[in-house]
Formats: structure tokens, C-alpha cells, sequence
């Protein structure tokens, strides 16, 4: 018989420590996140609201409000209707081949074969690396003079006199219109691709097995399970994508930066960048801070709009 | 006439034997149930009948044709899965629709057959929901009429009660066993419970670890069994084996009984001395747990006693407890396999 009173029975109970009190470690854990948004977030969005209603400019920091005197005046100027319009054809566009390619990536990156780690090493590096290192390496590659893609091009006769890309000798994506907007297009369809498509993966694996065994038994061959369970499966998803997608092509102005400066002439202009030239290289801090905040209420609508349809489809 | 042949099939994923060396006929209109505990490769080979699996070795045949490299789409069978599957993004009408519309058929038949399918399951008012608006009953229903719409040579099914409550079980069970003799479906049924097993099955085939132990009816695997695994298997609770000096005896709970129990039978009978050492009332029968006086055993040997009898028993206590020869059973001492019955000499 084992001893009974090996067992000892504790006669008073334990204490509360601080890990057991929720509420106070739930406010302690957050307090710098707070501080964080709030100081270098909040403050210089409101900062940017109360200048885009006022005539502030880097010589003039006196504040008088001048109602919305900065929205007509930007949008008199053809550099921002301009640059409005690139925003949104550059976005769109990549953000339809991003989701195209990244849907085959993640189907690709599905399949079992050898490699499959390293190659999903490498479909994230574009992301991994810093954006202006990504774009330099880039500037290189289009240069006017050593682009490599031409040495390509004249090494398989499609550039040079009497050839179909001829009769010159280079390119010059960056220094002609259509070009350079196809060169804008290609190096961010490179850099967000790698994070629509991680998404998609996620989204992809996260199907019952079952759904798609189902499928197959039930007689849908590959495109017909793509096209009409798998996509429609994965909208939620694609919706998570796009959002992500939209939002950090509205506010990125590195690429266009560092690629063209918003060249040739101003037709590769983006809102975020003519912001950045207009109000902190120009020093038209009023007029800047209105054409940065010019989509604010519009991508705040879309982004309430995506979020919710999202949260509608998961209930599925 | 047999619709799905299996021979000397196999799975290896590396070294794990899932399936090692199937050889299995199923008959025409019969519903054969895979029983067997999880991990023992019932699902492994009912995968690789519908073509989701492909096998290490070994031939399947369906409607006497080699089917083995063919994709599941191919094999002309329809499955049930054990979440029922629906594509939560279609109706129960597109649900029911999608192996049609998979097959070509025009959109005019596809509509009278769903409706059709729908009719016979009883499911025409659900026709424009989503499956997350149907209870569990309803999907396996649904899950139903969307394996039988396109007639399908077999339908395999993968523990599609396993998702339901105790009380729609039996229900289900009743449903779908009257559907599927209604219909006269070839139905191959994979479960690891073995009341559903008896319950639904013409023919139970028992696996474990990947080798088939024993086919037959529900009455024979239980009565009969062929070792000592499927006598423990079958039966809640399993067979009580007494461990003698060459040979195991088998004999179930409800067949050992008190002596005053079965002393109006004029069949000759074994007893046993019997220490009862614990009861539970289970309602309509009590469980004894006790030993065999004189016969040391790690293992409690069990009485299934029904309520009705109206015979007092109590723990700590010492009976005479008997069992009919008839009901004995004898199995090898090494191998655990069924053996002749012998003289029971003390």
C-alpha cells in the first residue's frame, strides 16, 4: 500500500502576483506601442491635416487658415492631375499582374519538388531587401548607357540598326514616356509581389484538404478547381492582398525617387512623390501636405470597405 | 458479382506500412465497412480506391477494369468525406450540381437530376442555402445527394457520422442505411466504431496495422472472430481471454453468467469460481469486474449481467459463475489465431 500522507493536502491558498492581474499587464504591455503611434504617427497626421488647410511654407511657419485654398490650387496644376492619375494607373495595374502572378506562385510554391526552400527563399528576397537598394540595382539595370538588358537585346538581334527595337543602339527606359511608366510598373510589380504572393500561400494552405480531394473525386480537373473553388475560396484573401498592396503603392515614393525622379518631364509622377517635391523640396509645406492627404478620405473609405467584406466572407 | 477488386494492394509512406498486402472483392449493392482502430490504414486504402492515394504496389479494379494509374476523376465513384466537404462558397443546388456540371451534362438535366437527388434525400427546401446555414444532419444530406447524383459506380464513404452528436448518430446511421439499400449504391464505409460497424455493415472487413484480420459478416466477425485482435476489438467490453499453460480462452461478458442464470438450460456448461470485485450500473445491464478464482490474470475479467435478471450480486462477494461450451472460444497460445475447441481440464 503506498503511504497516504506522502500525499500533503496545502491547507491555505496561494497569493496573486502581478502576471495574474490582466488588466494592469494588458495596459503596461501597450503603453509604448501607444506612445509610438501617438508620437510619430497621430501628431504628424494631424500636423499634416491642420497644414494642408493653412499657408504655412518652410519660410513662412506663421499659421493662417485659408479654408481649402491648397485643393485648388493643386488642383489647378497639371503636374498633380497628373500625378494623381499615375498613382492610380501605375497601382492598378501592377496590383492586377501582382495577383495574377502571385496566385500562380503560390500554386507553384504548393507543389512538392526539390528546391521548394530555396525557392521560397528567394521569391521573398525582393521584399527582404531594402526598397532603395532594390531600386538602385534597378536604375542599373535601365541605365540610358550600360543597361545590360540592352547587351541582351543587341547580343540577340533585337536591338541595333535594322532590327525590330533599332535603329539606336540603346533603349533609354527611363528617358521616354511609355518606357519609363512599363519601367515603374515592372520594378514595383518586383518589389510587392513577393508579399501578395506569401499571402496567397497562406490563404492557399489554409483550404481543407478535404474541399480539394472533394473536387477531384467529383470529377474538376485543374482549371476548373482553380478557377471555381479555389479562387472564390480565396477572395477573402486576395482582398487582404490588394489591401496591403494599394496601400503601400499610395504611399510609397522611393521607387519613383530614386528610378526617375518622376521623369521624364513630370509623367511618372505619383502623388506621394510631387508631395515630396512640391512641399519639402519646394517649400510649399501647405500645398504638399494637401496633395499627400489628397486620397486619405477615399483609401479610408476602401480600406473600411475591404475589411468589411472580408470579415462577411469568413463566416463561410 | 464484384464491383471493386482489390489485389495485394500497398502503401508505404517510408518505412510506415500503412497498407501491407490487401486482397479484398466487394460485391455488388453491398455495404462493406472498413473497421479498425485509427492509424490501422482503412482510410489509407479507401484513398486509394478513390485515386487520391497512389499505391506502392498492387492492382485496384473497378467494374473489372484496372483503374490504378487512373486520377480520381477518371474512376467514376463518388466519396463522402468525414467534414462532408461542401464548397462553402455554393449553395446546396450548386453543391449538388458541381459533379454534373464537372461531367458536361447539359444545365436542363443537371436541374432535373439535382432535383431529383434532392426529392430522395429530402432536401428540396434547403436547395438555396449555404451549407454554413445547414445543422450537421442536413449536411451530411446535402454531402449525400451530391455523391448519388451521378450514379456512381461505388460510393466510399469516410466516417461521415463522426461529425455528429450521439443522439443524430443513430438516426443518421438509419437514414443512411435505408437510403443506401433503396438505392442499391456499392458503398464502401470506413469507421473506427464498431457499434456503427455491426449496426450498418452486410460485410465488415477488420484491419490492423495495415493487414486485413477478417471479413465477414457482422454475426461472424463477432461470434467467429479470427484472433484474438478481432475478438477484443468487437464488443464493449471486448472478449475476457484467460491465459492458459498452451491456449487462450475466449468468452464473451453477457455469455458468463451466475449458475442459477443458465442452470434451466440442460447445455453443458464451464464454471468458475468468480470474485467480484466492483460493479457498475449501467442502467440496463450491470458490469461485474472480478477475477477467476484459482486463475492469476492482469487483465479483470468481465460479466455483462442485464438488469431484467433478476439475480443479486454484490461486490466482494464469490459466485459460481458459468459459461455454455458453445460459447467458448480457443485461440493459439503465440500466434492469437482461432483454434479448435479442446478439453477444459484444470
Amino acid at each position: 500500500m503506498p503511504d497516504r500522507m506522502a500525499f500533503e493536502v496545502p491547507e491555505k491558498a496561494g497569493t496573486r502576483t502581478l502576471a495574474d492581474r490582466e488588466g494592469l499587464l494588458g495596459t503596461l504591455f501597450l503603453l509604448p506601442a501607444f506612445v509610438y503611434i501617438i508620437t510619430l504617427v497621430g501628431i504628424p497626421l494631424v500636423l499634416a491635416i491642420t497644414y494642408s488647410f493653412s499657408n504655412v511654407t518652410a519660410g513662412n511657419t506663421a499659421f493662417d487658415f485659408n479654408g481649402l485654398e491648397n485643393f485648388r490650387l493643386i488642383l489647378a496644376t497639371p503636374q498633380f492631375r497628373r500625378a494623381l492619375w499615375d498613382t492610380l494607373y501605375f497601382t492598378i495595374v501592377s496590383q492586377i499582374i501582382i495577383i495574377i502572378l502571385a496566385t500562380a506562385l503560390a500554386e507553384l510554391l504548393a507543389l512538392d519538388f526539390r528546391g521548394k526552400r530555396l525557392a521560397r527563399v528567394l521569391l521573398i528576397l525582393p521584399w527582404a531587401t531594402p526598397i532603395s537598394l532594390g531600386t538602385i540595382g534597378w536604375l542599373w539595370l535601365l541605365d540610358s548607357k550600360f543597361s545590360p538588358i540592352d547587351w541582351v537585346l543587341r547580343a540577340i538581334h533585337l536591338l541595333g540598326p535594322g532590327t525590330i527595337f533599332g535603329p539606336g543602339l540603346h533603349m533609354n527606359y527611363l528617358g521616354k514616356t511609355n518606357l519609363a511608366m512599363a519601367s515603374v510598373i515592372i520594378v514595383y510589380v518586383w518589389r510587392f509581389l513577393p508579399l501578395s504572393a506569401v499571402i496567397l500561400m497562406a490563404g492557399l494552405t489554409s483550404i481543407n484538404r478535404e474541399i480539394l480531394d472533394q473536387a477531384a473525386v467529383d470529377g474538376s480537373g485543374f482549371w476548373r478547381t482553380l478557377l471555381e473553388i479555389k479562387v472564390p475560396l480565396l477572395l477573402p484573401i486576395v482582398n487582404v492582398a490588394l489591401l496591403f498592396g494599394f496601400i503601400s503603392m499610395f504611399s510609397d515614393m522611393t521607387v519613383i525617387f530614386l528610378l526617375t525622379r518622376g521623369g521624364p518631364v513630370y509623367y511618372t509622377q505619383v502623388l506621394a512623390s510631387w508631395a515630396y517635391f512640391k512641399g519639402v523640396e519646394g517649400g510649399a509645406l501647405g500645398e504638399g501636405a494637401a496633395t499627400a492627404l489628397f486620397l486619405f478620405p477615399v483609401l479610408l473609405a476602401g480600406v473600411i470597405m475591404v475589411l468589411r467584406s472580408t470579415r462577411r466572407m469568413e463566416v463561410t | 458479382m464484384s464491383v471493386v477488386e482489390i489485389r495485394g494492394i500497398k502503401k508505404h509512406f517510408g518505412d510506415v506500412r500503412a497498407v501491407d498486402g490487401v486482397d479484398l472483392s466487394v460485391h455488388k449493392g453491398e455495404l462493406l465497412v472498413l473497421l479498425g482502430p485509427s492509424g490501422c490504414g482503412k482510410t489509407t486504402l479507401l484513398r486509394m480506391i478513390a485515386g487520391l492515394e497512389q499505391p506502392t504496389g498492387g492492382d485496384i479494379l473497378i467494374g473489372d477494369e484496372v483503374v490504378t494509374n487512373l486520377p480520381p476523376r477518371a474512376r467514376h465513384i463518388a466519396m463522402v468525406f468525414q467534414s462532408y466537404a461542401l464548397y462553402p462558397h455554393m449553395t446546396v443546388f450548386d453543391n449538388i450540381a458541381f459533379p454534373l456540371k464537372a461531367r458536361g451534362i447539359p444545365k436542363e438535366e443537371r436541374r432535373a437530376k439535382v432535383e431529383n437527388a434532392a426529392g430522395l434525400l429530402a432536401i428540396e427546401s434547403l436547395l438555396h442555402r449555404k451549407p454554413r446555414q445547414l445543422s450537421g444532419g442536413q449536411r451530411q444530406r446535402v454531402a449525400l445527394a451530391r455523391a448519388m447524383v451521378r450514379s456512381p459506380r461505388v460510393m466510399l464513404l469516410d466516417e461521415p457520422l463522426s461529425n455528429l452528436d450521439a443522439q443524430q448518430r443513430a438516426s443518421a446511421r438509419d437514414e443512411l442505411q435505408q437510403f443506401q439499400r433503396q438505392m442499391g449504391i456499392t458503398t464502401i464505409f470506413v469507421t473506427h466504431d464498431q457499434i456503427e460497424a455491426m449496426g450498418l455493415g452486410d460485410r465488415i472487413v477488420v484491419m490492423h496495422d495495415g493487414q486485413m484480420r477478417q471479413v465477414g459478416t457482422p454475426q461472424e466477425v463477432y461470434y467467429d472472430s479470427a484472433d484474438t485482435f478481432v475478438a477484443t476489438f468487437l464488443g464493449s467490453p471486448g472478449i475476457n481471454l484467460v491465459h492458459r499453460a498452451d491456449y487462450i480462452l475466449g468468452f464473451r461478458p453477457e455469455h458468463f453468467l451466475p449458475k442459477d442464470v443458465l442452470a434451466a438450460d440442460e447445455e453443458k456448461c464451464v464454471s468458475f469460481t468468480y470474485d467480484v470485485t466492483r460493479i457498475e450500473y449501467l442502467g440496463a445491464d450491470r458490469l461485474l469486474y472480478g477475477n477467476l478464482v484459482g486463475i492469476p490474470s492482469d487483465v479483470k475479467t468481465m460479466s455483462r449481467l442485464p438488469t431484467t435478471v433478476p439475480v443479486t450480486v454484490e461486490a466482494g462477494q464469490q459466485y459460481e459463475f458459468v459459461i455454455r461450451e458453445q460459447d467458448l472460444r480457443f485461440f493459439d497460445h503465440t500466434t492469437g489465431k482461432r483454434t479448435a475447441p479442446r478439453e477444459i481440464g484444470e
